[in-house]
């Protein structure tokens, strides 16, 4: 579940992505998953006609097949529409769970590096205790705290992931700061804001932005994750999470009311996997450092 | 007496750096639980409320006992006190919900959480191990097809992996049982699915590190002296390569403790993970702390032994740690 | 042990004939090493000499069948003491290596395994050829240890490679090619990390060697490195051994364009600021040279493209051998013919102790309102302490004082950890004294609590030139922004049009054309990346131009055309230089004055001239003798 972070940690650490080796063409098709995913997403009519909350219980439970191609619920919904409408909460539950965990990581690391002895100390303790403690059980924690709920879920997802953003910016910063182009721009006279705005955030973001994308999946992971233990979404929204929750009823009758949904998770995470890890690769070379 | 005198030291910087690892690793618990009672204040509401329940309708008399009996009148650096101290005591608070002692709660459920992660480690390991030796330094159709099937592993939701496990293993094939923990059958799917995306990582890990290690020029020197391929491999690579992958080890046992509460749940088998569900949904908030706390430990744990043990692997490091 | 009658009478221990190698490197096939014959007998040194990618380290790999798996090795012959090494089986392969042929390895940080003892390693070999029993391991690593000059040899097997010095690991991993006694030796850059002392010392250690009986092959980049060790020599240049022959005549006498600019460019001890002497017209010098790419011209001679001499022959047929006597060849359409008293590159280019011009004055272009005399920096017992290994607190610099005048150059040599980056550091204001002072045209610079905020406001009359241009350049600029950044001091006078053509002004001044404006640092080559590092450098018009090791990271031919480039910018802007370098010779060619530097203490100061004739202190004395030279095979001579 958690997987893609160990990925993520150790590949800012070797500064290389491991799977250096997936073909060009599975690239290509990965990002043509991700594309057709967000399309999806932004407009779901072009997919299908049917509205992902229409009841018929006189076709409950169908299986697989050219009226159903990913059959219908208990009832009678059409999963496939259901898992074209899913696309957007999901997609946008993880991309905003990410983008707080960037922000949150930006913050904290360029603090740890800017703030002075004291102040790496103390941000260092705080991510070193963050990340002593398993994401899924801090994001459970946090919902814990705040509640159930869709929004909660993001602040909590973000929270998790908090750490390995700060820690990954700090390191990337202070190599920045270390740098030959910043010790020259010293020499030219330029003020510390002026440094840090024009080369230690641009470049110590490159490489946060890149593993990022692997972190997307994570996240979307972790959103599909909560839902499922019916923490975040609730029904009847479509979220793939959530669907494949209530289908995990259905496991011996129905199998494809929740396998679907759960392959439309993998399939995207994978997608954004291999595309993250491309990136990583090609951008780690040409960092130059 | 001359050759005591540098061996001493050297045995003296390496337990002053082992004390040190220690001492942080005491830090970050300390952080932990200060989190966790940070995290009890921020609770939003009157905890009395919250322990009662939405229905009762308690006389404020019961209240005012409650709040004593639980110790919410203390002010702020008092109860901050009286809360580690009762860490330190073993004691992790009492359940909101179910009026019992946490670790009473906990102690009921930990075996078979634990015989999961244990399961699941030693499988994740030992599948890893298998694909990164056997497809190492080679161009083959087995390599990509090894790195597909693990980068779909590595992707993969355990709570997808284990209903898909589920649907085609129980209840088409009915080769092993749907739920429960009686046996061990029935910890092997559960166990499979939450040792499979670890595994993915810890393969792809290690065959990354063998092959850094077969990159740098020692090789090519011990192979200028005659090692075999095998030889350079078993005698150079493989310490090179066990670096990167005991690093993993303390993240990989934290992931799995969380991604346990998920497969506990997909299995509706008993454990941990049900017990921590429970308690978020009903906001059973000592409890959930509880298990967290406890979770934080056993990573802390396993990070320090880790660095111990990367410290008795490579010299490199003892010479740093001494400075 | 297998008696040297072992091969056919007569005949050499090791012959090459007509070898090629090529590899598959991705859908193309590169042809590294190209018709390369030698032979080499017991107790002989043959040195290849080339720059990276001429073949060969290739060369040196195929002896030893580690060429790896995408290679392919054709030879005429290829047979070492009788034994056709193009026959043998892996296995086979495997009970020649480390058993009859040995190996060493530039870099022994990680050319020993970093994880393994230092005795571990030199053991190894033992180990796999079985040449000793279990208890006897102990003894003969020891002893080998000893043989190579590592003292206290027992406590240093128990150690690990990164707890050894420099020298002492490159001697270890000597040691450990050369423990189970193998009668040839292929040393690929064995000195080229250590500094010139340790170097000296290494190839002294090598030539013991191969008086006592092996064959050496000898692999540099180097022409002096080689010069002092090899019986014969043998040039290469993109694959082909382009000229050959008996050390003395290919260094007293080189014929092929090639070798000839390779002995110009390695700087030597007597001429200052010297135009990369004859090879290049005035107007050429600061053209940047094509670099040689794989492929380009099957058929011609691979020179061709970097060759002053070459002509439309050169560029469509590869020369044929032309013997000057067939113990000299040299492949060359227009081999130089003979010593010409009058060419630059003649003897003066090899005589060693040519006394250089005493006290350097420049010659034009000197503002008037810098006079000679006044102090431009002033260092006044500079310290400055850093943990060391062991946790033990160390001087990097101790009590260092000196001063600069406006208009001079002073050079500051020193081997690493000797404290020169620091002192540098210092002067440029990026780290702060723990004791002294520095004052900067009269401003209170650094120490004594003086702070980036008092610093700021006259930081663009000092600027720096690093060793590593790449990383000095922010990844995301073109050039342009790059140098635009430093001309940017005053915002928007004139607008970008106006930046623009100071920028390309700047390029020009260092011989970079305007085309490179839109281009990235990585996409350049290392001498155009330096030559950008100081167009910025220029850009704020500053008084001072510290420049730390601004051309070890490159190669020979192109530390010659920085160097003079430096020294032009020099004499035309009458800048002041701080210049900084591990290296005598580099440090000879630009500097008025010399500080040598031992341990962070300044052990001799004074006039160029002066401490290159009568070295005072010993230290100053055993650098000067390190320095290796082109033409030592005399110097030796006539020294015995």
């Amino acid at each position: 579940m958690t997987a893609v972070d160990a990925v993520l940690a150790g590949a800012a650490r070797r500064r290389r992505a491991p799977g250096r080796s997936v073909p060009r063409p599975g690239v290509l098709v990965a990002a043509a998953v991700l594309a057709l995913a967000a399309c999806v997403a932004v407009a779901p009519g072009l997919l299908t006609d049917a509205a992902p909350t229409d009841i018929d219980p006189v076709h409950a439970l169908v299986g697989p097949g050219t009226d159903h191609w990913f059959g219908t619920d208990q009832l009678g919904r059409d999963v496939f529409t259901r898992v074209v409408y899913g696309a957007r909460t999901s997609l946008l539950l993880g991309l905003a769970a990410i983008g707080l965990a960037v922000a949150g990581g930006v913050v904290l690391g360029l603090a740890a590096a800017l703030g002075g002895r004291s102040g790496e100390r103390i941000i260092t303790w705080l991510t070193d205790v963050l990340l002593a403690l398993p994401p899924v059980l801090l994001a459970l924690l946090v919902v814990a705290v705040l509640g159930a709920g869709t929004a909660n879920t993001v602040v909590a997802i973000a929270v998790a992931l908090v750490p390995v953003y700060g820690r990954l910016v700090r390191t990337e910063a202070m190599l920045v700061l270390r740098s030959g182009y910043v010790e020259a721009a010293v020499g030219l006279g330029l003020r510390r804001g002026v440094l840090v705005a024009r080369h230690v955030l641009p470049n110590a973001l490159g490489p946060v932005l890149v593993l990022a994308t692997v972190g997307f999946g994570t996240a979307l992971m972790y959103a599909s994750a909560l839902s499922f233990l019916g923490l975040g979404s609730s029904p009847p929204s479509p979220e793939w999470g959530l669907m494949l929750s209530e289908g995990r009823d259905f496991l011996q009758t129905a199998w494809w009311i929740g396998v679907f949904p759960g392959a439309a998770i993998t399939l995207t995470v994978i997608a954004v996997t291999v595309v993250g890890r491309y990136l990583q690769a090609r951008f780690a070379g040409r960092a130059g450092r | 007496m001359r050759a005591v005198g540098p061996v001493r030291r050297r045995e003296r910087t390496l337990l002053r750096a082992a004390g040190r690892r220690l001492a942080g690793a005491a830090a970050v618990v300390l952080g932990a639980a200060t989190l966790a009672f940070a995290a009890l204040q921020l609770l939003p509401g009157d905890p009395v409320a919250v322990l009662l329940g939405p229905a009762t309708s308690a006389s404020p008399q019961v209240r005012e006992q409650i709040r004593a009996d639980f110790g919410f009148d203390e002010p702020l650096p008092v109860r901050y006190l009286h809360y580690l101290g009762q860490l330190v005591t073993g004691d992790l608070g009492r359940s909101y919900q179910r009026q019992q002692p946490v670790t009473t709660l906990i102690g009921e459920q930990l075996w078979p959480t634990v015989q999961l992660v244990a399961a699941s480690v030693t499988l994740a390991v030992v599948v890893a191990v298998v694909s990164a030796v056997v497809t190492t330094g080679r161009r083959s159709a087995l390599r990509t097809l090894v790195e597909l099937v693990e980068l779909v592993a590595l992707s993969t939701p355990h709570f997808w992996l284990g209903i898909v496990l589920l649907t085609v293993f129980s209840f088409r094939l009915h080769v092993f049982p749907a739920a429960g923990a009686q046996d061990l059958a029935a910890l092997v799917l559960p166990a499979v699915t939450l040792a499979l995306p670890v595994a993915g990582v810890l393969a792809q890990v290690l065959r990354e590190g063998i092959e850094t290690a077969l990159e740098q020029p020692f090789v090519v020197a011990a192979r200028a002296r005659g090692r075999s391929r095998l030889g350079v491999r078993l005698r150079h690579a493989v310490r090179h390569a066990a670096a990167p992958l005991l690093t993993l080890t303390g993240w990989a046992t934290g992931s799995l403790l969380g991604g346990a509460v998920l497969v506990e749940t997909v299995f509706g088998r008993p454990g941990l993970g049900s017990l921590t569900l429970q308690a978020v949904t009903s906001r059973d908030l000592p409890v959930v702390l509880g298990v967290v706390l406890l979770s934080a430990t056993a990573v802390v744990v396993l990070f320090t032994l880790v660095d111990l043990a990367q410290l008795a692997l490579d010299p490199r490091l003892r010479t740093a740690a001494a400075l | 042990m297998s008696g040297p009658a072992d091969g056919p009478a007569g005949e050499p221990l090791l012959v090459v004939d007509g070898l090629d190698v090529t590899f598959q490197v991705g859908g193309e096939r590169v042809h590294a090493v190209r018709d390369v014959s030698f032979t080499l007998d017991r107790g002989e040194c043959l040195a290849i000499v080339g720059e990276s990618g001429s073949g060969k380290s290739v060369t040196a790999r195929t002896l030893i069948g580690l060429t790896g798996g995408r290679s392919t090795v054709r030879a005429r012959r290829l047979s070492f003491d009788g034994t056709d090494l193009t026959a043998l089986t892996e296995a086979r392969w495997r009970a020649v290596r480390g058993r009859h042929i040995g190996l060493v390895l530039q870099d022994a940080l990680v050319s020993l395994d970093p994880l393994r003892t230092v005795g571990a390693e030199v053991a190894e070999p033992l180990h796999v050829h079985r040449l000793a029993a279990r208890d006897e391991v102990a003894g003969r690593v020891t002893g080998t240890l000893a043989d190579v000059g590592v003292p206290d040899p027992a406590r240093r097997a128990r150690q690990y490679p990164h707890q050894l010095s420099g020298g002492l690991r490159q001697r270890a991993l000597i040691a450990s090619a050369i423990a189970a006694g193998p009668r040839l030796l292929l040393a690929d850059e064995p000195t080229t990390a250590l500094d010139v002392t340790v170097q000296a010392q290494v190839l002294d250690l090598l030539r013991r060697l191969r008086q006592e009986g092996l064959a050496l092959l000898l692999i540099s980049h180097d022409l002096a490195v080689v010069a002092g060790l090899a019986d014969r020599i043998a040039v290469m240049y993109g694959g082909l051994v382009v000229e050959g022959g008996p050390a003395e005549q290919v260094l007293r006498d080189p014929r092929h364009p090639y070798t000839r600019a390779l002995l110009a460019a390695a700087p030597a001890l007597h001429t200052r600021g010297l135009h990369t002497r004859g090879l290049h017209t005035r107007g050429s010098q600061l053209a940047v040279p094509v670099p040689w790419r794989p492929g380009a011209g099957p058929g011609g001679c691979p020179y061709a493209a970097r060759c002053r001499l070459a002509d439309e022959r050169c560029r469509t047929e590869l020369p044929t051998p032309a013997e000057a006597d067939p113990e000299h060849r040299v492949l060359c359409w227009h081999p130089v013919p003979s010593p010409d008293p009058a060419s630059p590159v003649g003897p003066g280019v090899l005589a060693v102790d040519e006394p250089p011009p005493p006290a350097h004055v420049p010659t034009g272009g000197v503002p008037t309102e810098v006079t000679r005399s006044e102090v431009l920096l002033d260092v006044d017992g500079l310290s400055r302490r850093f943990r060391g290994p062991g946790g033990a607190w160390q001087h990097a610099v101790d009590n260092v004082s000196f001063q600069l005048r406006a208009g001079e150059t002073l050079g500051v040599v020193g081997e690493s950890g000797s404290g020169k980056t620091t002192v540098a550091r210092i002067v440029l204001g990026l780290l702060a004294p723990d004791a002294g002072t520095v004052r900067f045209a009269g401003v209170r610079w650094n120490g004594d609590g003086v702070l980036e905020r008092d610093r700021r406001p006259h930081r663009r009359r000092m600027q720096a030139v690093q060793q590593d241009p790449l990383s000095s350049f922010d990844p995301r600029y073109t050039v342009e922004r790059i140098v635009g950044e430093a001309v940017a001091g005053t915002r928007r006078r004139g607008g970008r049009r106006a930046r623009r053509d100071r920028v390309a002004g700047l390029l020009d001044q260092v011989g970079l054309g305007a085309n490179l404006l839109g281009r990235r640092p990585r996409d350049l080559s290392g001498g155009q990346r330096q030559r950008v590092t100081i167009a910025r450098a220029l850009a704020p018009a500053p008084e001072l131009l510290v420049c730390d090791e601004p051309v070890s990271a490159l190669d020979v031919s192109i530390q010659a055309q920085i160097l003079d480039l430096l020294a032009d910018l020099q004499r035309d802007l009458g800048v002041t230089m701080l210049f900084i370098s591990h290296d005598l010779a580099v440090i000879h060619q630009v500097s008025d004055r010399l500080l040598v530097m031992q341990d962070g203490r300044i052990v001799e100061s004074g006039e160029l001239g002066q401490v290159f004739a009568q070295p005072a202190h010993l230290y100053t004395r055993e650098l000067l003798a390190a320095v290796p030279r082109p033409a030592e095979p005399t110097a030796r001579t006539m020294a015995r």
